[in-house]
């Protein structure tokens, strides 16, 4: 982590403007994953083995756009080698060369009669019956399954490898990790154990269903998971002397699939007893959202004021705002339809308008509203311009 | 539940005390689990 001026202004930055008190700039983020490598020209099956050229080709947009934070992780999102190795097609690299994407549709998913197995053995069932349906590798012989698992150990290596260096290099840059996944102890996380029927053992569709069918299934399931969570690695009375940015994450899957009951008892409930105590030493929880939720957002002002940043997605920040604004920080600024269809000058007069209704006060930080996967995603030309703008026009 | 030639847990154990791969054990730990954060999710 970098110590310099730079380094502190942004992070001052950050906690002012996320603290509603006005920043002497307002913050410019960014989320990115696959995108970068192709701002380079460079395909990820090209470099995906060597580190050094990964991490050149990774960071060379941030020489054009200046960002003062990121989200999430920076870094790559899935050890695809590693699926290589074990014979599992479920994140595989698409026709652009570079965009990795995942196909729960090809998965072999729990059925419904199985419940009462992984009720019975929740671990068996996690190591021996899914894996197996899944990894081809591991569908032969023991030895011919070690084989595979040790080149998938040395394959993970390497991506921890290049992620480690991916860091380095954006903490050279000084730019602010907002949500620190990894680094430095933090406020415990939160992801609903729902979302684990959602997005690995059901999938979207029967994981709805269930709760409607079997929902005393479902609740069995989610006791066990509960049961197995791991202990907060910090109290939240030594929480906030220990992390240098005051924020842990959370993050939508299904939740905006939910009706009122079913995101209460899900996710809110069991997110607010995990981070109210942390919130209330200062916390804030960034909360990565994603599809629909407007429906969501009025419970968050049963949390301390200034302890949310909610990055929207699909929904209009400005009704978000009207929602919520007052209360909690919105990490908006331009939809990525607009960054992509739309005139340079359109882009910035939307910028501008978010900057001109959200800054005011504070509570604002920048930010599209959807982390930048491909290459098709925006028009460079109108995202130079956007950051540019942003990074300007947000100085008091 | 089947019975399985062998069980995955036992395997990644095995890899986790098989220094062919990596000699540091402290890395090696860490590449299995982040193993079984790949394979198997929320374990």
């Amino acid at each position: 982590m970098a110590n310099g001026t730079l380094y502190e202004q942004r992070v001052k930055n950050l906690v002012d403007a996320t603290s509603f008190r006005e920043p002497d700039k307002v913050p410019v983020g960014i989320e990115v994953i696959w995108w970068p490598l192709e701002y380079a020209g460079v395909k990820l099956y090209d470099v995906v083995d060597d580190p050094v050229a990964l991490t050149k080709a990774y960071t060379q947009f941030l020489d054009d756009i200046e960002i003062d934070y990121y989200t999430m992780a920076f870094g790559l999102a899935h050890p695809i080698r590693v699926y290589d190795a074990l014979g599992s097609s479920q994140y595989r690299i698409s026709d652009d060369g570079t965009t990795v994407q995942h196909t729960q549709a090809e998965l072999d998913l729990m059925t419904a009669d199985e419940y009462d197995d992984l009720i019975a053995d929740y671990q068996g069932f996690m190591y021996n019956v899914m894996p197996r349906r899944n990894y081809k590798a591991l569908q032969g012989s023991r030895a011919d399954a070690y084989a595979a698992l040790k080149q998938a150990a040395v394959a993970l290596k390497t991506h921890n490898e290049t992620n480690r260096l991916l860091g380095e290099a954006i903490a050279a840059k000084e730019v602010v990790p907002l949500n620190p996944m990894f680094g430095w102890p933090l406020a415990p996380s939160f992801f609903a154990p729902f979302n684990l029927l959602f997005d690995n053992l059901r999938g979207v569709k029967d994981a709805l269903i269930d709760l409607r069918r079997r929902p005393e299934k479902v609740n069995a399931v989610i006791d066990i998971i509960n049961s197995r969570q791991m202990p907060a690695m910090v109290s939240p009375d030594d929480y906030l002397n220990m992390s240098p940015i005051p924020a842990s994450w959370t993050i939508y899957h299904s939740e905006c699939f939910l009706n009122n009951q079913q995101f209460d008892e899900l996710f809110f409930q069991p997110f607010k007893k995990i981070a109210l105590p942390y919130m209330e030493k200062g916390a804030k929880y960034f909360l990565k959202g994603e599809g629909l939720f407007l429906n969501t957002l009025d419970r968050y002002r049963e949390l301390p004021k200034g302890s949310m940043i909610i990055i929207l997605d699909q929904d209009d920040p400005f009704e978000a705002y009207k929602m919520i604004g007052d209360y909690h920080t919105l990490a908006t600024g331009i939809n990525m339809d607009l960054l992509k269809t739309g005139t340079k000058q359109q882009c910035i007069d939307y910028v501008k308008r978010c900057f001109d209704t959200f800054g005011p006060g504070g509570g604002f930080i920048f930010s599209p509203q959807k982390p930048l996967i491909s290459s098709y995603d925006v028009s460079v030309e109108n995202l130079i311009a956007v950051y540019e703008f942003a990074n300007e026009y947000g100085r008091k | 539940m089947a019975d399985y030639e062998f069980n995955l847990m036992e395997l990644l154990e095995e890899l986790e005390n098989d220094d062919s791969w990596e000699p540091d054990p402290e890395v090696r730990k860490a590449i299995v689990m982040g193993l079984v954060g790949t394979i198997v999710g929320r374990a």
